[in-house]
């Protein structure tokens, strides 16, 4: 349990999240975010709503059996600790669960601070995509940029990798600090070959069986062309 | 009072697969809006007059107490 209040971080007469010494962020879907610049980290608040939602995921909404919506749904606290587990783990910005605050609203995280992005943002976010193994679905999913990885034995969504959730870290490499997730249904599998391909060879880069993703004119002859 | 997020309901909403191409955002846009700072205090002011052991017992989706029966 943590206090809000020892972490410097309070509310106005109109509710509205403050702080005496942490700068605010401008904040997202899921969480308000300040700095800590003097100890050069960011705390993320993830606020309980009363739906009983906290935080987002994402999901494949099927229309027809061979092509699917990308949605953003929202999620529920374990829902939201196993993202920031998995992608922390999966080679995303280091994140540390803080806890949750002892007024039981809101899930503490804590993140090194990082920079913007370059100049050449979409190259910044292959760099930061490659860390994390994941790779795109190419072909079946609508309605947003998906890409899948394997961690944990499990194929993951990867997606809502907008500007502001692609960064810098401290040494200058391009790193992914937030996104939405959501867990590959299987039944998936079988109706769209892309994703099928992509988490396979998902599964063999992160096993190690696999260094390069497969073209996506592998097996063409370009005399043919 | 059942708290516990009914999946159903989110996941099998009514919403046509054309509908939802209609709402769904340009390529690498976000894919959830970003709530404004009055959005968040106004969702803060609905849950703070409730008892924090009920936030907890929301937050992990238990079913909450009456609040006379909150210590």
């Amino acid at each position: 349990m943590v206090s809000l209040e020892a972490l410097g971080i309070g509310f106005d007469d109109e509710d509205h999240l403050t702080s005496r010494f942490l700068r605010p962020l401008t904040g997202g879907a899921e969480a308000k975010p300040f700095a800590d610049d003097q100890r050069g980290v960011v705390y993320k608040l993830f606020d309980l709503r009363d739906s009983g939602a906290l935080g987002k995921k994402i999901l494949l909404q099927f229309g027809n059996p061979w092509e699917a919506d990308v949605r953003m749904v929202d999620a529920v606290l374990f829902e939201t600790m196993e993202k920031l587990a998995v992608l922390h783990e999966a080679g995303a910005h280091p994140t540390e669960i803080i806890g949750l605050a002892d007024s039981g609203d809101y899930l503490i995280v804590k993140q090194p601070m990082a920079q913007p992005h370059g100049p050449d943002l979409d190259e910044d976010r292959r760099v930061a995509v490659a860390a994390m193994k994941a790779l795109p679905v190419r072909g079946g999913i609508r309605g947003g940029d998906l890409r899948v990885f394997w961690l944990a034995g499990k194929a993951w969504l990867l997606g809502d990798l907008h500007r502001g959730n692609v960064m810098r870290d401290d040494d200058g490499v391009p790193t992914i600090i937030d996104a939405l997730i959501g867990e590959v249904p299987p039944s998936a599998l079988g109706s769209l070959p892309a994703l099928s391909k992509a988490v396979q060879e998902a599964r063999e880069m992160r096993e190690g069986t696999r260094t390069r993703p497969s073209d996506l004119f592998d097996g063409v002859n370009d005399d043919e062309l | 009072m059942e708290t516990t997020p009914n999946y159903s309901q989110i996941l099998s909403s009514d919403m046509t697969a054309s509908s939802v191409l209609r709402e769904s955002p340009p390529e690498l846009e976000r894919l959830a809006p970003a709530l404004t700072d009055n959005e968040r205090a106004a969702s803060r002011r609905r849950l703070k007059h409730m008892h924090p052991a009920n936030r907890f017992r929301l937050m992990f989706g238990q079913p909450l107490l009456p609040e006379s029966q909150q210590s």
